[in-house]
């Protein structure tokens, strides 16, 4: 594909509109030559543009330079990664700090999500019939609960296993050796396996700079996203600006899985000062688009806890269903039970209150409910993927 | 890019002629493969543009804000693209197929790979596919130019690249 790429930039050259067409048009309307060298006296837009230019250009060569020097990959998301402030250990949010981490921190999310969709069902047949004592109401409503849970399921348990998003080059082969770059993506999950997802793309660098009091940054990628058997075509922004010392950016990865169909992940941030002091909290949500659609949105951002002197971490889920119109609020906390992994859920389903545990259990989730029903659903992405249709094989 | 087009077309109107630099570089590459896409050639391609502009920047108090500027400009330019190919067919009476670089159907120095793309894609594959990769805009741009998803404009760049892969691969060109 990358051939394609090259020899339509290349040809394209040749068959570009010349730059004297435009002169003409503005010579043709009476626009052209001493009237608008007027518009522009003492440097006008013209002036500055060139003026931001140099600076855009000296700051590319430096990030060129640094990119030849082997800076910026392999990508350092865990122990080894730059020296960002580790304020809680676990958050996998903390450790986005950049362009880098931030599209493999998408890649693990978004490839956990889409997994989830594609390989969640029940463990057996009738398995979503919710085993003994509840009333079939009840019974229902629990199916629901797991249906729009299990989803997320991968993702939460990525989120709050121990450890960190690890990323590596990746060279581009095969299909994809078209693509300038590459990068394997790893997450471990609750049973501490780890699950991979490779990225290929293209840089795309939209400029970039320092002028005065504003900074930014931005650069984007395209290319796809392999998850299991599955390719995704994917886009991302990275674009940060810097003035006065406020921040705005503009930060998503999206990968689609039809012409109108795809799934989002953005980066949110807030920011509270109190004391002196400026806490800043990382919201990230994820909006599902189906035939240009947009069908759920669910932010998600970690909650900590002190028990007993230590912190723990959670993971809370905001999910608004706009097909349904229902709205969903999850808080995953992960605990040890008998030496088993489990997950409590205290959630609210659109204002109905439920507790339940999640047993993880190898290729399943075990899930318990307080009213005593409870369900096995399979438990995609668990890491012991053996398919032999890795299209990565060359 | 949309809100600052449409303020730039709201100054042409009232009559500041600075703000055509902004509007042509916005739009020009939009036009010119809309354009490119009937003509096939360079020079017809650049000559019909040169009309358009000056026929859209005529008529200018003609267009209503917020209806996507690009789509009427490129509406203007395919107009005068397809009577040109009218014209051109009544003036030389000839077959096109048989000899087409003789009569301007074909030009000797558009490179081989934009007939093929002219020839396997629709034309919304064509122009997105080219705007993408040709004229180097990011496709959060091409879907405003053209008034769609960003989804859309993917997906389509994608299929178009897909194609013309094949059919290059099957001619034994890549």
């Amino acid at each position: 594909m990358k051939d394609i790429k090259k020899l339509l930039k290349s040809e394209g050259e040749k068959i570009l509109p010349d730059d004297h067409v435009k002169e003409n048009i503005k010579r043709d309307l009476g626009l052209s030559g001493e009237e608008m060298r007027a518009a522009y006296a003492h440097g006008g837009e013209t002036a500055v543009r060139r003026r931001r230019g140099i600076w855009f250009a000296a700051a590319a060569a430096v990030l060129v330079a640094a990119v030849a020097l082997g800076i910026t990959l392999p990508l350092a998301l865990g122990n080894n990664g730059p020296a960002g402030p580790i304020i809680r250990p676990g958050d996998k949010f903390t450790q986005i700090t950049d362009a880098d981490t931030f599209y493999a921190y998408g890649a693990v999310s978004v490839g956990a999500i889409l997994s989830s969709e594609s390989g969640t069902r029940p463990a057996a047949a009738g398995a979503y019939v919710l085993s003994a004592p509840a009333g079939a109401d009840s019974r229902a409503d629990e199916t629901e609960y797991i249906e729009q849970i299990n989803k997320y399921m991968a993702l939460v348990e990525n989120l709050l296993s121990d450890g960190n998003i690890r990323s590596e080059a990746a060279a581009p082969s095969g299909e994809y050796a078209g693509y300038d770059y590459g990068m394997e993506v790893t997450c471990g999950n609750l049973l501490g396996t780890e699950i991979s997802y490779t990225l290929y793309y293209d840089k795309i660098f939209a400029g970039g700079g320092y002028d005065g009091d504003e900074s930014e940054t931005n650069y984007a990628i395209e290319g796809v996203l392999l998850s299991g058997g599955d390719v995704y075509p994917v886009e991302g922004n990275y674009s940060e600006e810097t003035e006065d010392g406020e921040r705005e950016n503009e930060l998503y990865f999206t990968a689609y899985t039809a012409e109108n169909s795809y799934i989002r992940v953005e980066q949110e941030e807030e920011s509270e000062t109190e004391d002196g002091e400026t806490e800043r909290e990382r919201v990230y949500t994820y909006t599902i688009f189906e035939d240009g659609e947009r069908v759920e949105r669910m932010a998600v951002e970690y909650e900590s806890e002190e028990e007993d002197g230590e912190t723990e971490l959670e993971v809370l889920m905001t999910v608004r269903n706009y097909r349904e119109d229902t709205s969903e609020r999850l808080l995953f906390k992960e605990e040890t039970e008998n030496g088993e992994r489990v997950i409590r859920v205290d959630a609210d389903f659109d204002g109905s209150p439920v507790r339940f545990t999640i047993y993880i259990r190898g290729g399943s989730y075990h899930y318990e409910f307080e009213d005593g029903t409870s369900s096995d659903q399979n438990r995609p992405n668990r890491g012991d993927d053996d398919d032999d249709d890795d299209e990565d094989d060359d | 890019m949309q809100n600052k087009l449409e303020k730039k077309i709201a100054e042409l109107k009232n009559g500041d002629g600075r703000a055509f630099d902004y509007i042509y570089d916005k739009t020009n590459r939009s036009v010119y493969f809309a354009v490119f896409y009937l003509l096939g050639d360079r020079m017809s391609a650049e000559d019909i543009m040169h009309d358009a502009y000056i026929k859209a920047m005529e008529s200018i108090h003609m267009y209503r804000a917020g209806t996507n500027f690009t789509a009427w400009l490129c509406t203007i330019a395919k107009n005068l693209a397809l009577n040109h190919i009218k014209r051109r067919s009544r003036e030389i009476p000839t077959d096109f197929d048989e000899e087409p670089y003789k009569y301007g159907t074909k030009h000797p120095d558009t490179p081989y790979v934009f007939d093929v793309a002219a020839r396997v894609l629709k034309e919304d594959e064509y122009e997105i596919m080219m705007l993408c990769q040709v004229a180097g805009y990011k496709r959060r741009e091409v879907a405003e130019m053209l008034g769609l998803p960003i989804g859309t404009v993917t997906w389509k760049n994608n299929e178009a690249l897909k194609k013309m892969k094949a059919e290059l691969s099957k001619e034994g060109v890549s």
